[in-house]
């Protein structure tokens, strides 16, 4: 079996650093009110093009993992703030670093377009569809803020990072993984302005205005990424063929099956799937447990 | 195991790292120097965003748009 193994990496943080007392200039608040609520001290500014971050991140990731750049045949760009739309920014850091025998795609999920990005190039080489892969994740934010929001004003900044994959036979890189969207949610976090849908409408490129509803979108990051993780860790024990131990549990196996079926998955799936397992048992059940009944009389009479 | 998310989008890796966790070679790459600081170059955006606010305002919330989901 292929594996991708990360085998490089790099960041690239752009110099020039804003500190809380410098957004404190300009917006109604202090040091104190962003550390207390946030725990950011400080976020980077960028002043080149987005594109120049991640071929500097890029680079510095190739010579991690002792590769040039023709050795790529895979980049893979996540971000949410291109420099162009098109053509897309995967090719511009092609173009840069010199990487001729790449493919060049871009990747939008927003915050997590690197782990977005990560999943797709390892599952590319997994399949042999690739063998040596670059993922950036990397983020201009800056030219978009709305920087008299003090809510969404210092929480971001501009930066980049880049690993290096490649296929190996050893059990290395991503084994388990959970990607999911909760797309209930998009109004919690919109960016007005970023997008087709405001061309031609008299507004200023680059002018926006943010949908930010902090306290939900934490609710859900929190809720989101918990069970993301016990799912993917659920996937990765699936994978390798290993078995939950069981907790002992009174009573015959079917009680211990309903049990299971009442509370949900016990490698970490939640409560819709639960509901999902419940409603399989109330309309196949008898089913079932006339497969069940029908089946012991073969068995034991092959015995 | 890394995980990251929103309130929109959620993803989490379990990754085995390699032996290898030093890098094999160093490379010279940089940024050029900035010639403003960090506060310079916000105040330069904002300065171009300031003279637009009002006109974008009645884009950013046109109806269309805010039936949007």
């Amino acid at each position: 079996m292929t594996y991708a193994a990360i085998t490089g990496w790099g960041k690239c943080m752009p110099p020039s650093v804003l500190s809380n007392a410098d957004l404190s200039t300009f917006l109604d608040t202090t040091d104190d009110w962003i550390v207390t609520r946030t725990g950011m001290r400080e976020r980077r500014i960028s002043h080149v093009p987005a594109i120049e971050m991640a071929t500097v991140a890029a680079r510095r990731a190739l010579a991690c993992a002792g590769l040039e750049a023709d050795d790529l045949d895979l980049i893979v760009y996540g971000s949410c703030s291109n420099d162009e739309q098109v053509p897309n920014s995967a090719s511009g850091v092609q173009v840069s670093l010199g990487a001729r025998h790449a493919a060049a795609m871009d990747v939008n999920t927003a915050c997590t377009s690197f782990l977005y990005g990560l999943s797709t190039a390892s599952a590319l080489i997994r399949t042999g569809a690739a063998r040596t892969a670059l993922v950036v994740g990397v983020e201009l934010i800056s030219p978009y803020m709305d920087w008299d929001n003090r809510n969404v004003a210092v929480l971001f900044g501009d930066g980049c990072a880049a690993v290096v994959l490649q296929a190996t036979d050893r059990q290395e890189g991503v084994l388990g993984e959970q990607l999911g969207c909760n797309a209930e949610a998009r109004h919690t976090l919109r960016v007005r302005g970023m997008g087709c849908a405001y061309a031609n409408r008299d507004v200023m490129f680059g002018d926006t205005q943010w949908d930010f509803d902090g306290q939900e979108i934490f609710r859900h990051a929190v809720q989101g990424m918990t069970q993301a993780q016990r799912r993917s860790a659920g996937a990765l024990r699936h994978r390798a063929g290993r078995r939950r131990p069981r907790r002992a549990a009174p009573g015959k196996p079917a009680d211990h099956r309903r049990r299971r079926l009442a509370h949900g998955h016990p490698d970490g799936q939640g409560d819709a799937d639960g509901a999902a397992l419940r409603q399989h048992e109330r309309r196949h059940g008898a089913r079932r447990a006339g497969r069940r009944a029908r089946g012991r009389p073969r068995r034991a009479a092959r015995d | 195991m890394p995980a990251f998310g929103a309130g929109l989008t959620v993803c989490a890796h379990v990754v085995r790292w390699g032996a290898r966790v030093t890098p094999l070679a160093q490379s010279d790459a940089e940024l050029p120097p900035a010639s403003q600081t960090a506060l310079e170059l916000v105040n330069a955006i904002r300065a171009l965003k300031a003279g637009a606010r009002e006109r974008s305002g009645a884009g950013l919330n046109a109806p269309v748009l805010a039936g949007m989901r």
